[in-house]
């Protein structure tokens, strides 16, 4: 009984933690806007963490400059387990405009396994509550799977 | 006979369960009315106790500089104090321990989580966590000299010619002279520990410690998996604490003889008060610097427990 | 007042959020709202402008050699690449690139794609007019590139070559299926063909002007002597 409340808990309360690599803004606006009172992410339990050590879900954003990619990756290695990766907007997933500067280390796909990408330049906030919620579902799946 | 009635006493009422469960309850109430004054649905209102097992389903990381032992100790401690003093305040006159110092002994158990914060945030070996904890030292001492005069002011009210620091004592004398809060004397007080509260729970605009935008949540910021999680229920129950202490010291009067009526009739004040000082106060105010944390509660909160204070001495 | 909100939040503790209960019931997009792409291989004519005009490279074009003269090609949209400007709707001579209001692009990145693909001959040579031309236009007025010219006073029909994406439309549009593309080393045959099939053409009309003219005398000869019949009465 323990252990299913505890899976179940894991997709109604996803805590998300979000890294800028580079990223416009545009994109780091629209997830800020998913808290507002209009679309309110809360009613899922999302919340924003201060630290990755308290994270479920790591949002990414940004075409993932050559500075940043040594952060990142030390950020992701800092969530613990089990956790779910995001993606937002273009850029991450292949450098968008910046496709092919000598500062961009564009596709994440390199580095790490990717679990959602919500594509848009920049997404809706409906498609990011949309791509959060399911992320949310990965994290159960993968909470089950941890345990056996 | 007698040990089974402790352990149902420290176990289930009005220790560990029913602390655990009000505090997180009361979590979740401050979350949802929150979320409702800036407009917003909100999260349902067991959020804190889907916050708690996710988080208790989390790997728990120690950190490489930190110290392993005081690091894991620590969020251990502090819930361990707050059963202890759930356990001393009375439920309107039933209380599971009592003594002639309650009160002292409430005081310095009080302190405890605040300490347990700051030598859990010290063994995690990390700078964001040296300056929350630099910080939760000044929060304490900010908050503890108004939280002795407001306890000595209504220990004085009850004791008459010598003061009174027995908790059952407080509340025998309110059933008998009603409640602390319809003495005139008392209501600065009362006012100076709404005031208290949020700062010993760490809210909004007193969560200078803890300000997550800011320097990461401080003291926490190492933390993952079950400790958070048990930091995260403390955080809950002394929601709880705090404002039961609040409705012992001043609503002590109302007493129905029935147990069970009492402890629904404590849930109810403990609420009110929890978004009248904090979910109100949170919703409307930005945080606080540090030094303006300290001038706040040693000049307007310390001089209103002052007042409080001479007024019961002088026999109003 | 100190708490300039304080009287705010009360009001809103009582006042119907104003939250959107997105996932239940979903919400439109704005009119114009630039989503996810559709592509009509129907309508496309390969003419490769969206690919050339893509900023963010999101647009690729693949090949697949059929074997029996006929190649398979598809157009890939990434819509994980693409920064939704619409430059390739805009450039799309045929409408086949649509940029719908659908925002749902979720998932896994591998089926973040549009794609479509179409199956056309192997078109290669240049293309050549032939003698039955009517100098309509029809293919002037169709050609996705616009380099075809068609006269219709001096009887001039022109294209640019070397512009040509050999899409194979003005073939199909022309009424009198005169449009041929014709391989470099036949050229000189077709050219001559033409010449001769020109000079056969030119001494058949002016056959036939003659005859016209000769009609038309002979008619006006008719046309006299009624008259001149007329005044004697």
């Amino acid at each position: 009984m323990f252990k299913k409340m505890i899976a179940d808990s894991m997709s109604k309360s996803p805590w998300i933690y979000h890294v800028n690599t580079g990223s416009c803004n545009g994109c780091d606006i629209e997830l800020v806007a998913v808290l507002t009172p209009r679309y309110d992410a809360e009613r899922f339990g999302f919340k924003l963490a201060g630290t990755p050590r308290h994270a479920d879900i790591v949002v990414v954003s940004g075409p993932i400059t050559s500075q940043s990619k040594e952060r990142l990756l030390r950020t992701l290695e800092q969530v613990p387990e089990p956790r779910c990766i995001v993606t937002l907007g273009s850029c991450p997933q292949s450098g968008n405009v910046f496709k092919g500067s000598y500062s961009v280390e564009a596709p994440i796909e390199k580095f790490v396994h990717v679990d959602v990408a919500i594509a848009g330049c920049t997404p809706k906030p409906e498609a990011v509550i949309e791509g959060l919620y399911k992320a949310a579902m990965i994290l159960k799946e993968k909470r089950e799977a941890m345990k056996k | 006979m007698n040990i089974l009635m402790g352990l149902f006493h420290i176990l289930v009422f009005p220790g560990l369960l029913f602390v655990c469960i009000i505090g997180l309850l009361l979590a979740g109430v401050d979350r949802k009315v929150l979320a409702r004054m800036q407009k917003r649905v909100g999260p349902p209102l067991i959020q804190p106790f889907y916050d708690f097992f996710k988080l208790m389903g989390k790997e728990t990381i120690v950190p490489h500089a930190a110290n392993k032992t005081a690091f894991l100790a620590a969020p251990v401690i502090g819930f361990a104090s707050l059963v202890v003093t759930m356990l001393f305040i009375p439920v309107f006159g039933y209380s599971a321990f009592s003594g002639s110092g309650d009160l002292i002994v409430i005081l310095y158990l009080l302190t405890i989580p605040a300490v347990a914060l700051i030598v859990g945030g010290s063994a995690s070996g990390s700078p964001y966590a040296g300056i929350g904890i630099s910080r939760e030292m000044v929060t304490m001492m900010s908050y503890e000299f108004p939280l002795i005069m407001v306890l000595l002011a209504v220990a004085k009210k009850a004791g008459g010619a010598k003061l009174l620091f027995s908790l059952t004592g407080i509340v025998a004398w309110q059933q008998s002279n009603g409640s602390g809060i319809i003495h005139v004397a008392l209501i600065p007080a009362a006012l100076a520990l709404l005031l208290i509260i949020p700062a010993e729970v760490g809210t909004q605009p007193f969560d200078v410690a803890e300000a997550e935008t800011e320097i990461c949540e401080g003291p926490l910021i190492e933390y993952s998996g079950a400790p958070l999680a048990m930091f995260k229920l403390n955080t809950a129950m002394k929601m709880f604490v705090m404002t039961s202490l609040f409705t012992c010291l001043f609503f002590g009067g109302i007493d129905t003889g029935i147990v069970a009526l009492n402890a629904l009739i404590l849930v109810v004040i403990c609420i009110v008060l929890t978004i009248l000082c904090m979910t109100l106060i949170h919703a409307v105010t930005a945080r606080l610097k540090i030094e303006h944390l300290f001038k706040f509660y040693w000049t307007f909160v310390a001089g209103l427990a002052l007042c409080s204070l001479i007024l019961v001495w002088i026999g109003l | 007042m100190m708490f300039p909100f304080l009287r705010k939040a009360i009001s809103n503790l009582f006042s119907k959020p104003s939250t959107e209960n997105f996932p239940a019931v979903n919400v439109e997009a704005k009119p114009n709202y630039r989503g996810r792409i559709e592509y009509d291989p129907e309508k496309c004519v390969n003419c490769g402008e969206c690919v050339k005009v893509c900023a963010p490279e999101a647009i690729t074009r693949t090949y697949e050699d059929l074997g029996d003269g006929t190649r398979k090609g598809t157009y890939h949209f990434n819509l994980t690449s693409c920064t939704f400007c619409g430059t390739c709707q805009d450039f799309c001579s045929t409408n086949a690139i649509t940029l719908t209001e659908d925002y749902h692009m979720v998932g896994d990145a591998a089926d973040l794609f549009t794609e479509g693909s179409w199956i056309h001959k192997i078109i290669t040579g240049k293309l050549f007019c032939g003698a039955d031309c009517i100098f309509c236009g029809m293919c002037m007025r169709n050609c996705p590139e616009q380099i075809i010219n068609v006269d219709r006073k001096t009887k001039t029909w022109e294209v640019d070559h070397d512009r040509c994406i050999k899409c194979g439309i003005c073939q199909s549009k022309c009424p009198k299926k005169c449009l041929d593309f014709v391989e470099e080393e036949d050229w000189a045959a077709a050219e001559k063909a033409k010449a001769e099939a020109l000079v056969v053409k030119e001494a058949e009309e002016a056959k036939a002007k003659a005859a016209k003219l000769a009609a038309a005398k002979a008619a006006k000869a008719a046309k006299e002597a009624e008259a001149a019949k007329a005044a004697e009465k």
